[in-house]
């Protein structure tokens, strides 16, 4: 198999907690995965468990606090000038909200045009080059000296969608690309990405609450609890049997489209709020909430262990407690 | 008001005409723009107070520009030596008194309507100057402060209160006793400076010891006048900073000076346009208020808060036409501001575009 | 009166018109709209952004602002001494007393719902006090349990908190709490989980349905998510463009859906238990309401359109019991 994309070793986000000299919060609290070229990595969880600022950090958005990012087997995470602006021109983001996240003072083409003149892009005709650029996402040549505020939720996306490929990057991070988008509308956004992905030979990742949609665009799909991945693996694989006590309440409290199946699977639900990223418990983090919590749990950290090729999992139901390691 | 509408289309017109002339397609590349414009000539036109306000500020802006050159009467010829009669004449009426200025006479016998033309300039000038001057350092700081966060917004902010805090009228008092002199002596070896300043507030260059107080209480201003900018701008770049569209911004590469005057400045313009409009209503008074108290030129610069406060010495018996001549010019042009900056807030405001734009076509 | 509304019958709204008059011109926001609320049930309101939902469920209580004016229709409504009322035409003063007693709301921002200077218990005394005479100390005893039944912990303390204090899962159940306090008939919940996550979601529709069904109490829920319709409403009406183009039992809208449009928006939304080569999405835009055209209002964007929908709008006709929709493809011509 050939080396990942990206590699991100006990990556570590912390963040000072405002009014505090010691608390922090502690975002991404020592992630470890690999992304493959051509691959979508579907990240899911709940609000504070990392998942944002999980792929901002990749995308040297905020500087970690420790651990690598390796992109295409170069440690990028220290990097600056130069070199980090050659890293962004290969590695984008798509943002959550498309009405905020262009620029409401500047036109389309003044939006896309930005990246192409900062990185030094020379052409004929930026016009043309645009317009043509702007077909491959669905948008006709009329919309592009409009304002944003011009453009209906899923035309705002395409821009924003083009503006990260404009420049042909290698990997794109989308951080709930649909979230904010009408449902009808959401069906054709995933439809172009997915084919824009064939076309450019990109590699995603898709960070959603959404795990219907996730498991719909991913190939392989990770789980965040409280800054950590403690499920990663197959996509449809996770979907059906989850492992991790945590991935399954998560995944049996999606709502499916489907009224008989709906009511007559099982439930399980976390007991208990949602636990502070400043003061994660001991241990395992999800034992205070865990049906089958067990002694070990409350003290010791389960690590993240393949317990099948490509598939990972960190609890203690499925990994043999070795008294020597710490 | 559609007729205030129609001569502001006719002005965006004619502008993206030059503007096509100049580079072909200009007015496609930027239609949207084009669109919004119109929209604000609408939006304002419909406002009865911004278009008194615009009128004013008009009026106002045409006299001090002009003023020197249609007043009747030099300021500096004392009449009153020839014309004993003419000692605070008050206002009269042709029919019964020809020969004498309709609105009245100051103590040198100078007619005050033709005095009030110089003194429009004076003021106009002087509160543009500071408001031009003080806006844009406030700004920058204000853009560092509140982009950059942490330690130097601290830094800035306890100097901004510092500022803020500091009583401009001991400031321009403090100034006053050291700061005349030493601008006269500048003045008097630069004569070019000398000639250029008069010029531009409509003074003899003779008066350039006048001018060197002018000076001086401009300076004091603007070193009050920014720390109000910094902090509007900082409020604004706050929440700015936080959208979505300006960490874009950071993944294409932008360097912080380019994000703060491509992306977070035309952002935060607004509130700044309107703090400038009320600003020169303040500045204008301010400074006619440090006149008043005799801290900026004396005889025979016609400063509009000097004036009044030499009519102060016969008030009310002699001089009540002048102090309210004087005061009611005073009025007028703060409140053509004022009227000014409160359309603008609402022209500016992106909501009341929006719930205006569904009429398209226009 | 009686006939009017059937015995088990909450709301009868029939050919429900709003307008907003605006510079451009008349927005028709809602259409004719016609729906009914039985007792105990949950009845779904499904759209998109635009089609009129939030603004039907307003009108109802007259909560609609300038420039929206309620031009027709009538709602009648059984209130709890089993009067029928007609809720456009009552006086402001029967409105008011209506409001947040018997019918009660929950939006979908809790945060925006919720006064950051009052704490939660004094949300509940003054929800409660505005609507019938009471000590304060009973109210406060009753918040304590109606907080315990929404599953917030340490209630006792909960009250004293103000919002701020309460996480985002918290914060909307005890507006649901607020809401619940004066135990209307009716609750009008309108995307009450779009801002939460999904586990908390899952709790709090289970809370809804589970509260529903204890306080005998009609839900009518607004969403734009239809596996949360499919998880917890009886019955469905799906808007689009103002108007109502289906109303079905909800088994019975997900295995046959008759409209074009629900046809093409159940197929839009990826279901994880089916193997799907490509998503569903529909072609082009949601029409402008401000002229709209004279036929079905879907038509620029129906796969299946003719003639006949482009000259006239089809009316609402049973094609099954209790299915209904307004297509012409159903309708014999």
């Amino acid at each position: 198999m050939s080396p990942p994309l990206l590699e991100v070793q006990d990556l570590k986000v912390y963040f000072r907690v405002r009014g505090s000299l010691f608390a922090k919060v502690r975002a991404v609290d020592g992630v470890s995965l690999s992304v493959f070229k051509g691959e979508t990595l579907g990240i899911v969880g709940e609000s504070g468990c990392g998942k944002t600022t999980l792929g901002k950090t990749i995308l040297l958005l905020n500087r970690p606090t420790a651990g690598k990012i390796l992109f295409d087997g170069k440690d990028v995470s220290k990097l600056r000038g130069k070199k980090l602006l050659e890293f962004r021109r290969n590695a984008q983001m798509v943002f959550q909200d498309p009405h905020t996240s262009l620029n409401p003072r500047m036109t389309i083409a003044e939006t896309l045009l930005e990246p192409l003149r900062e990185h030094g892009v020379q052409l004929d005709n930026y016009e043309e080059h645009l317009i043509k650029e702007m077909e491959n996402v669905g948008l006709g040549p009329e919309h592009l000296y409009r304002y944003p505020h011009e453009l209906s939720g899923g035309q705002k996306q395409r821009v924003a969608i083009l503006r990260a490929i404009i420049l042909r990057p290698k990997l794109i991070v989308l951080d709930e690309p649909t979230s904010a988008l009408d449902v009808s509308v959401q069906a054709q956004i995933l439809e172009l990405l997915k084919d824009l992905q064939r076309n450019y030979n990109l590699t995603y990742i898709f960070i959603s609450h959404d795990i219907s949609v996730v498991k719909y665009m991913s190939s392989r799909m990770a789980v965040m609890y409280l800054g950590k991945i403690i499920e990663v693996g197959d996509a449809q694989k996770l979907y059906e049997k989850p492992l991790h006590p945590y991935s399954v309440m998560l995944l049996s409290s999606i709502p499916i489209p489907d009224p008989v199946l709906s009511r007559s699977r099982k439930k399980t639900r976390p007991q208990g709020e949602p636990p502070s990223p400043i003061n994660p418990p001991s241990g395992c983090r999800f034992h205070p909430r865990c049906p089958h919590v067990m002694e070990v749990c409350k003290v010791k950290e389960p690590p993240l262990t393949e317990i099948e090729p490509g598939y990972y999992v960190s609890c203690w139901l499925y990994t043999a407690d070795k008294p020597s390691s710490s | 008001m559609k007729v205030v509408y129609e001569v502001l289309v006719k002005i965006v017109n004619s502008y993206a005409w030059v503007r096509d002339k100049i580079s072909p397609g200009w007015s496609t590349r930027n239609s949207s723009r084009i669109k919004e414009w119109k929209l604000m000539a609408y939006a304002f036109s419909k406002s009865k107070i911004g278009v008194l306000g615009g009128i004013i500020v008009f009026v106002v802006t045409l006299l001090a520009i002009i003023g020197p050159l249609l007043a009747w009467e030099p300021y500096w010829e004392y009449r009153v030596v020839e014309n004993p009669e003419l000692w605070y004449r008050p206002p009269c009426m042709p029919p019964w008194c020809s020969g004498y200025p309709v609105f009245g006479t100051d103590e040198w016998g100078r007619d005050i309507v033709s005095l009030s033309l110089y003194g429009f300039r004076i003021s106009f000038v002087i509160s543009l100057f500071v408001v031009l001057l003080g806006a844009p350092l406030g700004i920058l700081l204000g853009l560092v402060a509140g982009y950059k966060g942490g330690l130097i917004d601290e830094v800035i902010m306890r100097l901004t209160d510092i500022f803020i805090a500091f009583p401009g009228l001991i400031l321009a008092i403090a100034f006053a006793s050291v700061l005349p002199q030493r601008i006269r002596s500048f003045l008097e070896v630069n004569t070019p400076i000398r000639d250029l300043l008069s010029l531009i507030f409509g003074l003899r260059p003779e008066e350039y010891a006048q001018l060197a107080a002018l000076i001086s209480v401009w300076i004091a201003m603007v070193i009050v006048w920014w720390p109000g900018y910094a902090r509007i701008v900082r409020g604004s770049v706050l929440s700015v900073r936080e959208q979505p569209f300006i960490e874009a911004a950071k993944l294409v590469g932008l360097s912080t000076r380019k994000i703060l005057t491509k992306h977070i400045l035309p952002n935060v313009l607004s509130p700044i346009l309107v703090m400038m409009t009320f600003d020169l209503a303040t500045a204008t008074l301010f400074a006619a208020a440090l006149s008043f108290l005799g801290l900026g030129p004396q005889e025979p610069v016609p400063e509009l808060g000097y004036l009044i406060s030499k009519a102060g010495g016969f008030f009310p018996e002699r001089t009540m036409h002048i102090v309210l001549y004087f005061g009611i010019i005073l009025l007028v042009i703060a409140l053509g501001w004022n009227l000014l900056g409160d359309a603008l807030r609402d022209v500016l405001d992106p909501r009341t575009r929006r719930s205006i734009e569904f009429k398209e076509g226009e | 009166m009686a006939e009017l509304l059937q015995d088990n019958q909450v709301l009868k709204v029939r050919e429900l018109e709003v307008k907003f008059y605006t510079y451009a011109g008349v927005v028709n926001a809602v259409s004719k709209v016609s729906f009914d609320v039985y007792e105990g049930e949950v009845v779904a309101l499904v759209g998109e952004t635009g089609c009129g939902k939030t603004v039907t469920t307003r009108a109802l209580t007259r909560l609609i602002e300038h420039p929206g004016r309620i031009e027709n229709g009538s709602a009648l409504f059984r209130r709890r001494n089993n009067d029928i009322v007609d809720l456009l035409k009552v006086s402001d003063e029967v409105i008011r007393d209506i409001r947040g007693n018997e019918i009660a709301y929950v939006f979908q921002d809790p945060t925006s719902a919720l006064d950051p200077l009052y704490t939660i218990g004094a949300h509940i005394v003054e929800t409660v006090t505005s609507h019938k005479k009471a000590r304060v100390k009973e109210v406060l005893k009753d918040a304590i349990k109606l907080l315990r039944e929404v599953v917030i912990p340490s209630p006792e303390m909960r009250i004293k908190n103000y919002p701020h204090e309460l996480s985002g899962g918290m914060r909307q159940r005890a507006v649901i709490a607020t809401s619940l306090s004066n135990n209307p008939k009716l609750l009008i919940a309108d995307e009450p989980t779009t801002n939460l996550d999904v586990t908390i979601q899952a709790q709090i529709l289970e809370l809804l349905k589970e509260l529903q069904s204890r306080y005998k109490m009609s839900l009518i829920l607004i969403t734009h998510n239809l596996g949360i319709v499919a998880e917890v409403s009886d019955r469905v009406y799906i808007m689009y463009a103002g108007k109502i183009v289906e109303e079905a039992p909800t088994t019975d809208l997900y295995y046959k859906p008759l409209h074009p449009y629900t046809q093409l928006l159940i197929r839009s939304v990826p279901n994880p238990l089916k193997r799907i080569e490509r998503l569903e999405s529909i072609p082009g835009m949601v029409p402008s309401l401000i002229n709209p055209p004279p036929g079905c209002r879907f038509y620029p964007r129906c796969p299946y359109a003719v003639d006949v929908c482009r000259r006239e709008e089809p009316p609402m006709t049973e094609v099954e019991p209790h299915h209904r929709v307004a297509c012409w493809l159903y309708l014999r011509r």
